[in-house]
Formats: structure tokens, sequence, C-alpha cells
């Protein structure tokens, strides 16, 4: 059967799925094809609904809503991950979900995910799976979904140092969101990191060590347009993260120093660490840093939330929701 | 009105190809006969699927892999409860024994067939079923794996999932559509580790082995809310009907005293307990 669709997003032709989750017989964007194509669209009209199997939900990275959702029922860490492309962004948080999956996160243990089936994909390098199609949820993510719009990784944690039980969403954003923040105060669709626990600034290592000048300069434009827009308490940890540091050969000092001067010139708290999230140096585990990246962004100042999810109160809610209605 | 029978509450056999689902099921059947913590009342109208596979270990072999093709089995029982909480309380009990690809799909495409998803909702409760050796066990994705696949940009499908992945999505629907089923129990869920004779040596308790191989599982354990899980090791016979002469020949001549369940005690050691209905048992336990 030939379906088509007035929606260009929508992939009913090609996976008789509808993106607007309409049934065939009553959906308004279906378009009549050709002679025999358009009478089975008709017949089809006048059949009964399909029949639908049961779906089980999560699995897939959250939205928005959901996120807040799990916000609203209990305290969780968002950490706002910025950096350009192929900083390894994502490599970070692969690296930590094979930690976690293979027991091996120094001091946190893996409690449980809504994100199994995202964190697979990622750690695959796949965004298709299930034998070349996507499941609707992703579908409904990375084709529907408003590209202002993050997804969030979640995890939760055991932190085994604090004897707590930590819930993490880890937004995994286009590089080009931070280029823009910086390039052009695009800073609308980043306003839900006004939330944010923590940041994880990512530099690549080696990219970072050949422009270190020009690099820093863009990670001091970075920190102003945070403070300037996103940033609502000072005290937020703020991590400078170094990618690919089983690549790197020169020492690092100089790197950071010149962090520290960025972070006392503005008032900040940043620490720096170097990961090796899937380093195939033998003189350096692949995972290395991740810890520290996971040990930074908890070590908040006392008045930073740590404990249950009444800390966050309606107020800082209703920010994040304004914000995302007003964007 | 209709005088269609309402099918007793299940208590589901679920894992992957080749877990050891069927042998378990035809195991307990001759278990569900001997005094254990549960007891048969009576003998069930339909037992022609276990008895079948019933006669294959009484001849020293392994009830043969459930092809993909063959239709659900139901092994139906009216059990008494003889230990614990519940005792002296009757229970209707249907064991579904089903191909495991049913599950594994369900994962991949989070979808299940409207019959097994009413099977999940009104279920006293699941045992979920592990084996630790291929082929059924899927490793974690390792670094080198990672490293080549991210760095080919792979968009090359994949059709396994890990195995704690699979065992943590499942514990996820099990807890969500029995949960949406009000009910008066906490549902209960056996994680069963089966082929525990071929555990290596100093493999510890049941929950250290999970902790050990499964540690994503063995965290959500811990974590889970709604429903109680427990951890437990199987051996059917005490050892390998495909490979081990002597294995054979015991069950040949008598496979009564053989079989064993392992629970983690109070001190958190293994303890053997010759009683391979002990899963069924707890699940059926629910106070």
């Amino acid at each position: 059967m030939n379906l088509r669709c007035s929606v260009a997003e929508c992939t009913v032709a090609d996976t008789g799925i509808c993106v607007q989750e309409n049934s065939a017989d009553s959906c308004p964007n279906l378009l009549p094809t050709d002679g025999a194509a358009s009478e089975e669209v008709i017949k089809l009209r006048d059949l009964p609904q399909r029949h639908q199997a049961p779906r089980f939900a999560g699995g897939f990275e959250l939205g928005l809503d959901s996120a807040d959702q799990l916000l609203a029922e209990r305290y969780g860490h968002l950490i706002g991950i910025l950096g350009s492309p192929k900083a390894g962004k994502t490599a970070a948080l692969i690296s930590l979900y094979l930690l976690l999956s293979r027991g091996q996160l120094k001091g946190y243990r893996f409690l449980d995910s809504y994100s199994l089936m995202a964190f697979e994909g990622l750690s695959r390098g796949a965004r298709r799976w299930n034998h070349g199609s996507l499941p609707s949820e992703i579908c409904g993510h990375t084709i529907l979904a408003d590209s202002r719009s993050p997804g969030f990784l979640h995890l939760r944690i055991k932190d085994e140092g604090r004897s707590l039980s930590r819930d993490l969403l880890l937004p995994d954003l286009p590089g080009e969101w931070t280029d823009m923040l910086v390039n052009k105060r695009q800073v609308e669709r980043l306003a839900f990191l006004k939330r944010a626990d923590a940041f994880w600034i990512v530099f690549h290592g080696k990219e970072l060590m050949e422009n270190r000048q020009h690099s820093l300069h863009r990670f001091g434009i970075l920190l102003d347009r945070l403070q300037e827009s996103l940033i609502q308490d000072d005290s937020v940890p703020i991590v400078f993260v170094l990618t690919h540091a089983d690549e790197l050969t020169e020492p690092l000092d100089a790197v950071w120093i010149a962090v520290q001067q960025q972070a006392t010139e503005r008032k900040l708290h940043i620490r720096t660490v170097a990961v090796a999230s899937l380093s195939a140096a033998q003189q350096i585990q692949p995972g290395h840093g991740i810890a520290d990246l996971l040990d930074a962004a908890f070590d908040g100042t006392p008045n930073r939330a740590t404990g249950p999810s009444r800390i966050l109160g309606h107020d800082t809610r209703s920010v994040l929701r304004f914000e995302v209605e007003h964007e | 009105m209709s005088n269609e029978a309402i099918p007793a509450p299940a208590v589901l056999l679920i894992g992957g190809s080749a877990t050891g689902k069927s042998n378990f099921l035809v195991r307990a059947w001759l278990g569900l006969r001997k005094s254990g913590q549960v007891k048969l009342i009576g003998t069930p109208e339909d037992i022609e699927y276990v008895e079948q596979g019933a006669s294959y270990l009484m001849r020293g072999q392994f009830v043969p892999r459930t092809s993909r093709d063959a239709p659900v089995q139901n092994f139906a029982a009216t059990v008494e409860l003889l230990e614990g909480e519940c005792k002296g309380e009757v229970r209707q009990i249907l064991l579904p024994d089903i191909n495991g690809e049913l599950w594994s799909k369900a994962v991949h495409t989070r979808e299940i067939p409207e019959e097994w998803h009413r099977r999940m909702q009104s279920a006293h409760g699941a045992i979920l079923f592990v084996r630790l050796s291929q082929p059924s066990f899927v490793e974690p994705l390792d670094w080198v794996t990672a490293r080549e696949l991210l760095g080919l940009d792979s968009s090359e499908p994949f059709d396994q999932y890990p195995t704690q992945v699979e065992i943590c999505e499942l514990l996820h629907f099990l807890r969500d559509t029995m949960l949406a089923n009000n009910r008066r129990r906490k549902p209960r869920v056996a994680l069963v580790i089966t082929a525990w004779d071929a555990l290596p040596a100093d493999h510890g308790s049941p929950e250290d082995v999970v902790r050990k191989n499964m540690p994503m599982v063995s965290g959500l354990l811990e974590d889970l809310k709604g429903i109680e899980a427990r951890v437990f090791g199987v051996s059917i016979v005490d050892g390998d009907l495909d490979a081990d002469a002597d294995a054979q020949r015991r069950c040949k001549e008598d496979l009564s005293p053989l079989g064993y369940s392992v629970i983690t005690n109070a001190e958190g050691a293994a303890e053997k307990i010759r009683d391979v209905t002990l899963p069924i048992a707890w699940v059926l336990s629910a106070p």
C-alpha cells in the first residue's frame, strides 16, 4: 500500500507509522495517491483502526517534559555538557556508561537508567538499529522534535563515597549549539541550563594544544556567555574537560593555570579534568578521568542541593517551564 | 454469558533463547510431584508437553530447545504452598513456555503481543532466566569494540543487546505492567541463574554472581521499587547432560535426588537446597 502524507517529516510512506500517531483512517494529513493507491487509502479509511500491539515506555532519551517530570518527583543532577563538535562530549558519555556497565567506575555504581536503548545505540555509533528501522520513540525525537529541544540521557547511580543515590540528566547536545552560543549568543534553546547543577565544558585535547591561545580565548567568551545568560549562581561547579588525554604528550600545567586565571577573573569555581574516554594507549586506561568528572560535578558548595527532591522548589521548576514555554 | 474459562494467573517464564526455561519447567513438573515448599494438588489435566520433556531427562538428555515456530505450551496446575507466610494457601497457576525470542524482540521493538501483555498484567509474578555461558549470554560492550564502532561511524544494525541490558529492560517492563494492574500482593520476580553447576569454582552466592557478571542488574535489583526481586541459582540435574557421561548415567538411573536451588542466605553465602521448585514457591508466596 502506498500512503503519502502532507507533513514533510512524516515517515508513513516508508515505515507505515504516522509521526503524529494518527491512525490511517482518521489522519487529516494523508494525501490521496494516484489510481489504485488512492482507492487503497479510501478503503483503509473504511476499515477499523489497525490494532496496535501494547508498547513499553522508556528506553530512549528523555524529552524536556519527561526530564522535568522526573525533577518534580525527585532531585536530579542536571549537567550542562557544552563543547564544539567533535570535542568528545558523546565519547565521554559512552565511556561513563561502559564503566558503569562493567562495574568499573571508581566510587559509583549503576542503579538504573531510563535511557538504556539510547546508551547502547550511542555506544555502537549507530543511530539506526532494529535492522535499519528506528523505533518510533527515536523517530519522534530525531525527526519530529523541535530542533531546539534537547534530549536527556538518564542514569541513576550510587555515589558510594557519600552513600547517596543520584539521578543524572545528561543532555547530549549538538556541538553546534555551543558554537552558536559563543558566536551569536543563541541562548534560547539552552535556557534549560539555568537549572544545571554543574557544567562540563569539553575541549578536544589535541586541538586545544595545537590552538591553545584561541581555544582558551573562546573558553573565556563561553564563560562570559554563561554568566550573562545561563548561570544564576556563580558557585555552580564548572569543569574544564580536556579529552583525548591519552594522545597528549606535552605538560598541561600552562593550560590549567590559564583556566584558573579565567575562573578567578570571573569569580567562578572551575575544576580541570583530563579524560581518556576510549583510550587505546597502554599506559592510560580507557575511562581515565571519568569518575573525576562526576566527583567535580557533585562537589557543590553547601547551599547546592544534593538531597531529596523537595530541595528543588517550585520556583526553579516554574522558571524551567517558563523558559520552555516562551522559547 | 460466556462459558470460556478464565485462565489462571501465570508465573511467567521469561528469558532469551537457550537459557533453560523448558528444562526448568519439565524438571519443576517432576519436582512439584514431590513435597518441597510447594506441591501439586491432583494431577494436572494436560501434561503431554511436560511428559515429552520428562522422557528426555529420564533418558539422560536435556529437553531440546523450543523452536521459534513452536506454539506456546501452557502447563496449568493447582498447587498448595507448604511453607512461609502463605502456608496452606492453594494457587491455580499457569506456566507458559515459549521460545525466548518473544522476549528479546519485546526489548528491541518495545512491543509485545496483546495476549502476552494481558498475561503480564495478571501474572502472579515471573521467573527471569539467565545462563552465564555462550551462546545465550552476551557480554557488555568492551572498549575495543566501542572504539572500532565509533571510529567507523557505524550504521550497521545490531540485533543483540548485552544480556544485562535485556534483563534490566524486562524488569522495567514487568514492573510497569504488573504495577499498572491494581493488586493486593506485591508482585515477585525471581531471577534464576541456570546451569549453576557449570559455574567456575569460588563463584560465591547468587547475588555475588550477578554482581560480578551483570553489575547493572545487580544495581537495578537493589533500587527497584514496586516489585520484590530475588536471585536464585538452579541446577536441574547436577551436571551437563551434553558433556558429562557420569551426569547422564546418574540422571538415567534416578533423577529424583538430583537438582537443587541456591539462595543467598542471611550471612551472604550460597546455600544449596535440594528443591528445584523453590523459585516457583517463592514467587507464589508473595504475602
